[in-house]
């Protein structure tokens, strides 16, 4: 990064100068916005698709597009979230847990408001880490062995499952279906069939899209298919704009959350999903007067996740430029990008072309002073979603997740997939099993799968040695006794405990 | 988070033992992957995943089964379809799995109009009129959003090729 401080200071305000990836910014949040709030389609799929677009273009205006909607789109998940609860994309899963609680009470366009304005907090403290700290934390990141992911993924999962349902047993139970899941097709290390049933159309496996959008969209239509006669929640977002004094009272947890969310997000593998979940976590165990108990309406449970994976973002980027490894799956599309424009991310990114870090650092600065304009003023328009008449909505939806999941790669078995997965979750929605941990589990089962493997292979297969190697590493020993405090915590014996006391 | 057991729902326990067939049956294949191989080997991951399930799915009866004894969930069809399976979820349940079915004979665009027309019809309810109407329109808008400006390919199906 041996850049002279003014030719950094000219990249860093060459999207502000230039009128052209100005508008690009503004379009790719405005779309980012709509796109991670429509259920069904995910920043994820946005992104790949808009890439394809843009192979032709220069690069920067590439960039400035994919930073517009990666930074929108996360933070439009949390709008359905909260007035449909719908999570629009996995990183407002936690959202919705408090979001929509706080909807129904007629409290939505506060909690729209203060969703807005703590995602660009936690944006701009992501960025600050990605310009500082990038050199430090990439360091940190390097310590991480295989175990490690391991054990952050199956964290990850547990995590979920807690957090939602009826008890750990049925969370635990839909994480497991969910890496099942996940594990169908050729394995990536030995070509070998795992539940492929001898039919050639699940060799490839079924997207975790597919599932997700099964799960959380076409289910969600049947579960409000089921309760068509309740009243539909007329939401009332007259005030948007959070008071300086909330906005102040909930800062220091904000700010918290948002190191959570850059520590996160910098982990490869692990982006905004795992981090919301994550602050949301902390904040329930550390915030003692929340505005209301968690999970009924607690401005506290909208705060930390919303800034924890907006932070995760400016986090994802720290190890795609400094090592070429991707902090979640957009910045593993984001990789494939920069590869089809002749870039090679990884160490040498910075020291060949140190003015890419500079313009990237400056266009997330950008697309997070659209993200405040856009979000605290698009509320009216798109609250008109939730008015929408549910005979008309919900077939809507069934229509979108066909699309997505035809999008991803153009094959009608997809969309029998992502409807099956949809019917099952409809059940297990009614029977007190939640979708998320399956969805989670779909999505980190291939990498716990892969990293466990990896931790063994080095160990030479000897799981005696694997809990040595775990008991005398800090960072792993750290994970060990976070994931055994939090099993704890969750389980029938903390109950006794408190009996005995 | 042990929360409030509340009473057991119609068809809870069955659904249990649903999981739990599902589960040994996956777990079976699972084994067939490598067996018990090595820690590393590719059927080592799904084994655990399945036998995870499997024992969850027992824990959830045996909660089931202590639920039940307190409070006797109301049996019989009746209340499966009151509470479970209303003929509403059923209904559309199908029209999605028959939309489906039909992307790949009449193509998205056919399907599309009829599974929003007999759906807007059947539960939004203004008229036949109206419901061809509005998906038309709805058609119009996805078709010009994500086949215009997005160029998403939609599937064509056989019949209209």
């Amino acid at each position: 990064m041996a850049l002279p401080v003014t030719d950094a200071l000219g990249f860093f305000l060459m999207s502000f100068l230039q009128p052209h990836l100005l508008l690009l910014t503004a379009a790719g949040v405005f779309a980012g916005i709509y796109i991670g709030a429509i259920p069904g389609l995910s920043v994820t799929m946005a992104v790949s698709i808009l890439i394809s677009f843009t192979f032709s273009w220069e690069v920067n205006p590439a960039l400035a597009l994919i930073a517009g909607i990666f930074t929108g789109g996360v933070y439009g998940g949390s709008r359905s979230a909260i007035l449909l609860n719908i999570p629009g994309a996995p990183a407002a899963v936690a959202t919705a847990f408090d979001g929509y609680p706080l909807a129904l009470r007629g409290e939505a366009g506060p909690a729209i408001g203060l969703a807005t304005v703590m995602s660009v907090i936690g944006g701009f403290v992501g960025i600050a880490a990605l310009a500082v700290a990038a050199p430090a934390i990439s360091e940190f990141a390097l310590l991480v062995a295989p175990r490690d992911y391991f054990l952050l993924a199956v964290m990850g999962i547990l995590l979920v499952g807690a957090l939602s349902g009826e008890s750990l047993a049925k969370g635990v139970f839909a994480g497991a279906l969910g890496v099942t899941i996940g594990m169908v097709g050729l394995d990536p290390m030995t070509a070998e069939q795992r539940f492929t049933f001898g039919t050639i159309h699940l060799l490839n496996g079924i997207p975790y899209i597919v599932a997700m959008i099964g799960f959380f969209g076409v289910s969600e239509a049947l579960v409000q298919m089921r309760d068509m006669d309740a009243a539909v929640v007329r939401q009332q977002v007259g005030r948007i704009l959070p008071s300086l004094a909330m906005v102040r009272r909930y800062l220091p947890l904000s700010l918290r959350s948002s190191v959570t969310g850059v520590v996160i997000g910098a982990l490869p593998g692990t982006g905004g999903d795992i981090a919301a979940l994550m602050a949301y976590d902390q904040a329930k165990r550390s915030v003692k007067s929340p505005s209301r108990p968690f999970g009924e309406g607690a401005y506290e449970g909208i705060v930390a996740p919303e800034s924890a994976n907006n932070a995760a973002i400016g986090g994802a980027y720290i190890p795609m430029l400094t090592l070429g490894i991707p902090g979640d799956a957009v910045t593993a599309v984001i990789i494939g990008a920069l590869y089809i424009h002749g870039l090679k991310p990884g160490p040498l990114l910075l020291v060949e072309t140190p003015h890419l870090f500079w313009f990237t650092v400056g266009n997330l600065v950008l697309a997070n002073l659209f993200l405040l304009v856009f979000g605290l003023s698009g509320i009216r328009l798109f609250a008109k979603l939730v008015e929408i008449p549910k005979g008309i909505l919900l077939p809507l939806i069934v229509v979108l997740s066909v699309v997505g999941t035809y999008a991803i790669q153009n094959s009608v078995i997809d969309v029998y997939w992502m409807v099956g997965c949809g019917i099952l979750g409809y059940f297990l929605r009614v029977y007190g099993y939640q979708t998320g941990p399956v969805v989670l589990g779909v999505i980190l089962g291939p990498l716990m799968d892969a990293s466990f493997r990896r931790a063994m292979i080095s160990v030479q297969d000897d799981p005696l040695a694997l809990l040595r190697d775990m008991a005398s590493n800090p960072l792993s020993l750290a994970l060990v006794l976070s994931l055994v405090l939090m099993l704890a915590s969750q389980s029938p014996l903390r109950a006794l405990l408190r009996r005995a006391r | 988070m042990e929360k409030t057991s509340r009473p057991a729902r119609p068809g809870e326990l069955a659904f249990g033992y649903v999981l739990l067939s599902l589960s040994l049956f996956l777990f079976r294949q699972a084994h067939a992957i490598e067996g018990f191989a090595s820690p590393s080997s590719a059927g080592t991951f799904p084994l655990a995943a399945t036998g995870l399930m499997a024992a969850m799915s027992l824990v959830a009866i045996f909660r089931g089964h202590r639920a039940a004894r307190a409070s006797a969930p109301r049996g019989g069809a009746r209340a499966l379809l009151d509470e479970v399976a209303p003929l509403g979820v059923v209904a559309f349940a199908a029209l999605v799995v028959a939309y489906a079915l039909a992307l790949d004979i009449a193509g998205f665009h056919a399907a599309t109009f009829l599974f929003l027309a007999v759906a807007i019809r059947a539960w939004h309810g203004r008229g036949l009129l109206v419901a061809i109407a509005v998906a038309a329109a709805t058609l119009v808008a996805v078709h010009v959003v994500f086949r215009v400006a997005f160029a998403v390919v939609l599937p064509q199906g056989w019949l209209f090729r």
